[in-house]
């Protein structure tokens, strides 16, 4: 049966939503701020009706991640989109998701206010051979020099270090999500 | 006039001795809830058979998934793949894991070939050092009741949990992953859940078609780190609760050679210390970034790359990998 957007969210909310309409209402989900509303009111007003409101639950969730897209839109797009090649990207819903991520992760300033980002830099040369045990200082933060390929030089690591912690944290399915969840700019 | 405040001194010192115990009590109570709860969290996720979607949200990245989890006489298994963006799938074999994503064949597995020290089902101990735990209240997630566990972190080193639990099987239903202001930086919440018959589930949610044909690599084991490093570096000083539980080597991680890897975990939370010589000089890394709950932070030192990632504050990765010293001769 062929349900509107609103009843479809709502059967999401509820776990009603069959198996076969799941993909399409994430779809919509990722790429629609008004079905994100949507989503988030319904969660929200279930939530509250059944247990109280969650003070963890975030309240500016899709906010977020429309200001996020609006501001890649603005800012990051033109710059960007040329690096990888792929111009229409921003429309596109999967990349959608990714270059929220990836603002998110690399370009955007965290809620700390902390903009620094990694940057790739000249490796200078060894030191000398007479140089004694020494502590590693790290110069400072490089800002404003992102580079596009950063986030695929890390993801390896990041890729490992998920593999890694598995075993030593819980909940122990969290690394694999992040695994999956990782975007990468192709 | 003495006598008559006799009573309310008696009442006083009662009120100071006992109430005080009684909230102690009620604490430990709720702890040992806490504890027992995360045990059966645990060794729930090892011992049903289960698959289910789950909404995963972090650093503005909003994606579904899929998972199964499968127990049968040889052992668990578990299949997770996207449902929406990039086609990635990781399964657990027991010991083992592999990460299938067609875009990045190079990097996709690996074994676990040694027990980690820090296991959590064994060392509450630990884990009350730096969190505390606390049993929350009912809730119902994916149609089913839960139970809430508060994983609070004692400082601002580390992160804490909010997570619900399924009441009839303890199996989690539902994560958040909290700063230090206990804002949710990752959430996790599964939006529907079946269980399967033991030993009868295989065929329940077959591989994605575009997966089947990608690259299924597998990393090589590492190795215990018995004596000298080849890098011969050490970890100074560690923030507070922080221990290195193993150092081992693997042959390359990314685009660094020879790479030697310190763990390091507060019993929860692990971070990863990666040390070896870049292979191109334009890959070297420096400096902060965040990955939704995963911070990393880079130093180069001369030749030698120090990259230290962990689902930690951003200050501690950089206390880390600032805290990481070289040794040369």
């Amino acid at each position: 049966m062929r349900r509107n957007s609103g009843e479809q969210i709502s059967a999401l909310v509820d776990d009603e939503l069959a198996e076969a309409e799941l993909e399409l209402v994430l779809r919509r989900l990722t790429a629609d701020a008004d079905v994100r509303g949507t989503w988030q009111r319904y969660h929200l007003a279930n939530e509250a009706l059944r247990n109280g409101l969650s003070r963890s639950v975030d309240l500016t969730f899709a906010d977020k991640v429309s200001a996020r897209v609006a501001a890649e839109s603005e800012h990051q797009a033109p710059a960007v989109a040329p690096a990888w090649g792929r111009p229409a990207r921003g429309l596109a819903v999967a990349a959608s998701v990714l270059v929220v991520f990836l603002t998110g992760a690399l370009l955007i300033p965290d809620e700390a206010g902390d903009d620094s980002q990694f940057a790739g830099v000249e490796a200078t040369a060894p030191p000398e051979a007479t140089a004694n045990t020494r502590v590693a200082e790290a110069p400072p933060i490089v800002r404003d020099r992102w580079q596009p390929d950063s986030s695929q030089k890390v993801y390896p690591y990041l890729a490992n270090h998920s593999q890694l912690a598995t075993s030593g944290t819980f909940p122990a399915v969290l690394p694999y999500v992040r695994m999956i969840g990782y975007e990468t700019p192709r | 006039m003495i006598l008559r405040y006799v009573p309310y001194g008696r009442a006083t010192l009662l009120f100071v001795i006992f109430v005080p115990s009684l909230f102690a009590v009620a604490a430990d109570s709720q702890t040992d809830g806490a504890e027992d709860w995360l045990e059966r969290m645990v060794m729930a996720s090892k011992a049903i058979s289960y698959e289910g979607t789950f909404v995963y949200h972090a650093g503005g990245s909003l994606q579904s998934m899929k998972v199964v989890n499968t127990v049968d006489s040889h052992g668990d298994q578990q299949r997770m793949y996207s449902l929406n963006g990039e086609s990635r799938q990781v399964t657990r074999d027991g010991e083992e894991v592999t990460v299938t994503d067609p875009a990045f064949p190079a990097h996709a597995s690996g074994f676990y070939d040694a027990p980690f020290p820090l296991a959590l089902s064994r060392d509450f101990a630990k884990l009350h050092e730096n969190y505390q735990l606390l049993v929350g209240d009912e809730g119902r997630i994916a149609g089913r009741q839960t139970r809430q566990i508060v994983v609070r972190a004692r400082d601002g080193y580390r992160y804490g949990y909010q997570l619900w639990l399924d009441q009839e099987t303890a199996l989690l239903l539902r994560s958040d992953l909290l700063d230090t202001n206990a804002r949710p930086l990752e959430q996790l919440m599964f939006t529907n859940l079946s269980f399967l018959p033991r030993d009868g589930c295989s065929a329940a949610a077959p591989v994605p078609r575009e997966l089947v044909s990608s690259t299924r690599a597998v990393q090589p084991r590492r190795k215990e780190i018995v004596d000298q490093s080849r890098w011969n570096w050490q970890i100074r000083e560690l923030p507070p609760g922080f221990v290195v539980t193993s150092r081992f080597t693997q042959d390359s991680v990314g685009g660094m050679d020879g790479t030697e890897t310190a763990l390091v975990s507060d019993g929860l939370a692990t971070i990863s210390v990666y040390v070896g010589r870049q292979q191109r000089r334009d890959d070297a890394l420096q400096g902060l970034a965040r990955f939704g709950a995963v911070n990393a932070f880079g130093i180069v030192e001369g030749d030698l790359q120090m990259l230290v990632v962990g689902d930690v504050p951003d200050t501690t990765v950089e206390q880390v990998a600032r805290a990481v010293q070289v040794n040369r001769e």
